[in-house]
């Protein structure tokens, strides 16, 4: 007859073992997520930094981005292939233009098809100071494209959906 | 009953069959309700002042168009990727209408709107586009910015989560 202590005992154990395959193993969803954490990172900008700081955008790059990276924003009429260098360099000059940014996704529907490949439905908000201490918020719906590139998941695509077409 | 045993059983209930459902219930119905009917809305961002001005808190009334579609003036919710962040705007043409904008003033069919909602000055200046089948036009209350920083513009009705509740 199991008593309760082995009762609980044995669901301490099962939870150490599930939570451990949790953090241990993550799915490709949670893989994802912490990649666009990670570009959240990159953006981040909290008050004057010293020029070390100022090429995170450069040197996360190519952790972030595949090769050849499409954008694409209808509304403003630019599309284009980039590679992950100019992605950094682009991040990096924008965020000269800013005392404080932070970019946050929320809403983020992923859907992995086979061959490792991941759309990603989101909404961006992007919100900071201007040099001249201006608040700046912009908030996008994006439309993201991952591949996977040797085990690591790496962005392909963005696109600015236009929700509201002027 | 003293006052000590009372309040004794309002913090530490006994856990019984009855308690349980009652718990049940209000969990359940306070879900439902503020998850799906009525879900607090926190507004961030300028562009619905003086109407709604940055910091404020309403509930987005989601059952507002369940049968009825949105009406000239009306102020609605927008989804995006999701319903987590969402955008706030002003109903200012519905199917079918001609909307622009000169030095400022709204016109609809060609007939200057009168909007008693606007506070600040605006010199706009926008040519006239008919609104598609299934969207509505919408802009912001806060149009003292230029046209390019506002977000407004035509949606898909599909986009409307629902309606401030106040």
């Amino acid at each position: 007859m199991v008593n309760r202590k082995q009762v609980i005992a044995i669901a301490v154990i099962a939870a150490v073992i599930l939570g451990g395959t949790f953090w241990l193993f993550p799915t490709d969803k949670r893989k994802i997520k912490k990649h666009f954490k990670a570009l959240s990172e990159m953006a981040l900008k909290e008050g004057d930094e010293p020029p070390l700081a100022q090429a995170k955008p450069m040197r996360m790059a190519p952790d972030l981005f595949a090769d050849s990276c499409r954008l694409f924003y209808p509304a403003r009429d630019v599309e284009g292939e980039f590679s992950a260098e100019q992605m950094g360099r682009y991040a990096a000059r924008a965020r000269q233009n800013f005392k404080e940014l932070h970019l946050d996704f929320y809403d983020m529907a992923i859907h992995i098809s086979e061959g490792g490949m991941a759309d990603v439905s989101t909404t961006a908000r992007l919100s900071g100071l201007t040099l001249r201490g201006e608040a700046s918020e912009t908030t996008n719906e994006l439309d993201v494209s991952l591949s996977k590139i040797d085990g690591e998941w790496r962005f392909t695509e963005f696109e600015i959906v236009e929700v509201l077409e002027k | 009953m003293n006052p000590r045993s009372r309040l004794q059983e309002f913090f530490f209930p006994k856990v019984t069959y009855k308690f349980l459902f009652r718990v049940t219930v209000v969990a359940l119905s306070t879900y439902l309700f503020f998850g799906h009917v009525c879900t607090p809305l926190f507004i961030r961002g300028r562009s619905m002042e003086p109407t709604y001005p940055d910091g404020s808190f309403t509930f987005c009334f989601k059952l507002r168009y369940l049968v009825t579609r949105p009406e000239r003036s009306d102020v609605v919710v927008v989804r995006l990727a999701g319903k987590r962040v969402m955008y706030l705007k002003r109903v200012v043409g519905l199917e079918g209408d001609a909307v622009e904008f000169r030095d400022g003033v709204l016109y609809r069919n060609g007939s200057a709107v009168d909007e008693p909602y606007l506070k600040a000055p605006c010199n706009w200046n926008l040519p006239p586009r008919v609104v598609d089948s299934g969207r509505v036009y919408l802009v912001g209350d806060n149009r003292n910015m230029p046209i390019e920083q506002h977000d407004f513009g035509q949606t898909a009705l599909w986009r409307i989560a629902g309606a401030p509740l106040w």
